[in-house]
């Protein structure tokens, strides 16, 4: 009887807000918070890397950006690092203070969607960013990790002559991000019969449990591994396994990281690709947010079906946006206006005047933004 | 107790008596299953790698079995984080030259005591469980971490600290060289100083070895300067193994100093346990780790089994330390 009532109650709300709107989406219920300044939560999920760091980086300038043009009045950021946990006790706090949206990064999904469910419910606008949520009243804006390991997996099976054994050395098995790009990877090979995957192990996108693990493959598999797959941050750690062991090294996967470019710079016989995902999505979700709260109607031709629950749509897809390769090579498959492919001295000069822990970025503008993603 | 301390003193040559004989069991049976799994198991690019980990994970657990072995609810939860933080230190301060070297280690030995003092200050004045007090530091170390990473971000190590991580001296990895004389300085401090003696008394009855006129308070406070020292070191090895830094680089070293101690038989109730021990320990979650990389299983599987296996490990090497 309650839930009824409320059900119906809920559906009229709806209703009055896409009169208004126009644009009936579950995720934009939530939309229509007045004229503004807006005050936007960003709760980001972990902060135990120089990527993420970044990626808080890249908000908070965006949000001194938006303050200044008088868009947003405030962007409180919170950092959580005691997992899923702090997050929720942190968007709580959020709440309290009075948000118009929130943008969030889960540290994992399961355990936020209820809260998340709550700031809906308390008519706050749910921008998910980077990591998605199965969620269909959220707006999720991802990177496209079908790109960042598919594009990898190509260039490797490319590398080898398309054929030959490989190794893989994953992020964190049960991770959003991880098991998007081993699916990737897996449709990829599934084209490529000749290409064996020999062994796939995790190394947590930490470079010590990395190295242990490519000793071990290399005592296992020895000379016959043709290619290694590699996510982010582990690179080095198995140039390093490569070393110590003395085993020549067969072509592998890189970073995107400035000292990998360096290294790789230096290093004239390394073979190696790397695939950018930028920690900027952070600041582009921001944008979004702000776009919508600021009364711009999505360009709903440019969502894609969410990549945990594909009956949802409600993502967008922000490409990765550089794929760097010694010498650039444009003729490759995968590059467009929005993916470019680059060389590695193009790509060190992105990052002049930045540290070695610096990521490859890139971060729309708000006049971007709005023609990719708006009416 | 004292029988225990007996036991291992004294050697006797029944083979219950010889020392280690559970974890040296279970080395030989994993070498011979390895070997079964896969002919280059037992290969020396195979063997020194897992030593180099065992190397690497010996040393941070060193200050860890010392506060273990001190008692008293003693367990040292900042092994993880102090290692991070040197890491950062020496990779910001020393950069990608040899020059300042010196100078890092200098300064995050220094810092790496004084974060073990602190704790040891707290754990004994303060009347906090250990567990709680490190659990605490950690935190502040770890944002002590985020401080420095922001202000002097990580670099790409020098030849010297480059040399330690892949570096060999007469064909045998540096890690595996300091490893030994880590081993040697650990068993002899615990076995032949006055501080090793007085350390295992206090750790199986505090109260009897004040009475007994030990100085409580200094054995104690220097084990967790030492744990903090030996921490920072082990930072800096960890630093030179993989040859960059982050945030999080340090963080499964707490578990598993804990794990290679326990594992080594050090008796979580304090006053009994040895450093080559640990070194076994080691040993043994490392050849886990390499044999089940080795059979290729998925990483669901893995994790299970390894789980299962420090059980049965534990089973056979710890039992008698309650």
């Amino acid at each position: 009887m309650k839930l009824t009532a409320l059900l119906a109650g809920a559906g009229m709300f709806v209703c009055a807000v896409s009169a208004a709107t126009a644009q009936d989406l579950p995720f934009l219920k939530n939309a229509d918070h007045g004229k503004g300044p807006f005050k936007i939560g960003f709760s980001n999920g972990f902060i135990g890397n120089a990527w993420r760091a970044q990626h808080v980086d890249g908000v908070e300038k965006t949000a001194a950006e938006l303050k200044a043009a008088g868009v947003l009045s405030d962007v409180i950021v919170v950092n959580s690092t005691s997992g899923a946990s702090g997050q929720i006790s942190q968007i709580n706090a959020l709440l309290a203070q009075g948000i118009d949206a929130l943008v969030i990064n889960p540290v994992s999904a399961e355990p936020l969607m209820p809260i998340v469910q709550r700031a809906i419910d308390s008519g706050v606008l749910v921008v998910v960013a980077d990591n998605p949520l199965p969620m269909d009243n959220v707006l999720n804006v991802s990177l496209d990790h079908s790109q960042y390991w598919g594009i990898s997996t190509e260039w490797l099976v490319d590398a080898i002559g398309g054929k030959g054994d490989i190794v893989a050395i994953e992020g964190l098995a049960g991770n959003t991000a991880n098991d998007w790009r081993v699916r990737a990877r897996d449709e990829v090979l599934a084209r490529h019969p000749d290409v064996r995957l020999l062994a796939s192990v995790t190394g947590g996108w930490d470079q010590a449990q990395a190295r242990e693990a490519m000793s071990g493959l290399l005592a296992a598999h020895g000379d016959k591994i043709d290619g290694v797959l590699i996510q982010e941050v582990m690179n080095e750690g198995v140039i390093r396994a490569y070393r110590a062991a003395g085993v020549s090294r067969p072509p592998l996967t890189g970073d995107y990281v400035l000292s990998y470019l360096k290294l790789w710079k230096n290093d004239p016989d390394l073979r190696t690709v790397a695939v950018a995902n930028p920690p900027g999505v952070g600041s582009d979700a921001v944008r979004i947010a702000a776009e919508i709260l600021s009364g711009s109607k999505l360009d709903t031709d440019k969502l894609v079906p969410n990549p945990l629950n594909p009956s949802f749509n409600n993502t967008i897809l922000i490409p990765e946006p550089y794929v760097v390769e010694r010498e650039a090579n444009t003729s490759r498959p995968w590059c467009s206006e929005q993916v470019q492919c680059i060389s590695l001295d193009e790509a060190i000069a992105l990052l002049d005047g930045r540290s070695d822990a610096d990521s490859l970025d890139k971060t729309l503008t708000q006049d971007e933004v709005r023609t990719l993603y708006f009416r | 107790m004292s029988a225990r301390l007996a036991n291992i003193s004294l050697g006797r040559t029944s083979l219950g008596r010889i020392p280690h004989v559970g974890s040296l069991g279970i080395i030989l049976a994993l070498l011979i299953l390895g070997q079964l799994v896969n002919p280059s198991f037992l290969s020396p690019m195979n063997l020194w790698a897992v030593l180099s980990v065992s190397a690497l994970l010996a040393v941070a657990s060193a200050g860890q079995t010392l506060v273990i072995i001190s008692g008293n609810q003693g367990i040292d939860l900042s092994v993880g984080s102090v290692m991070t933080l040197t890491a950062l230190i020496v990779s910001g301060m020393a950069g990608s030259s040899d020059a300042a070297v010196p100078m890092a280690l200098a300064v995050v030995l220094g810092l790496g005591t004084l974060i073990g003092l602190a704790n040891g200050i707290g754990a004994r004045f303060l009347g906090l469980y250990p567990l709680v007090v490190t659990l605490g530091g950690s935190f502040v170390v770890e944002g002590l971490g985020l401080v420095y990473a922001r202000s002097r971000p990580p670099q790409m190590p020098g030849p010297m600290i480059e040399n330690i991580g892949i570096g060999r001296f007469l064909g045998i990895p540096w890690l595996v060289l300091i490893g030994a004389v880590v081993t040697v300085a650990m068993t002899l401090l615990l076995r032949k100083s006055r501080y090793g003696r007085q350390l295992y008394l206090v750790g199986s009855n505090i109260r009897a070895a004040s009475a007994a006129g030990i100085p409580v308070t200094r054995v104690l406070l220097t084990t967790w300067a030492a744990s903090g020292f030996l921490a920072a070191f082990a930072g800096v090895l960890l630093y030179g193994y993989v040859a960059s830094a982050n945030l999080s680089v340090g963080a499964p070293y707490t578990m598993m100093s804990i794990a290679a101690a326990v594992i080594g038989g050090t008796a979580l109730s304090g006053g009994a346990g040895s450093f080559v021990g640990t070194v076994l320990g080691a040993v043994i979650f490392s050849l886990i780790t390499n044999l089940l990389i080795m059979l290729g299983l998925g990483p669901a599987l893995r994790y299970a089994i390894s789980g299962l296996v420090l059980i049965l490990v534990l089973f056979a090497t710890s039992r008698d330390a309650r």
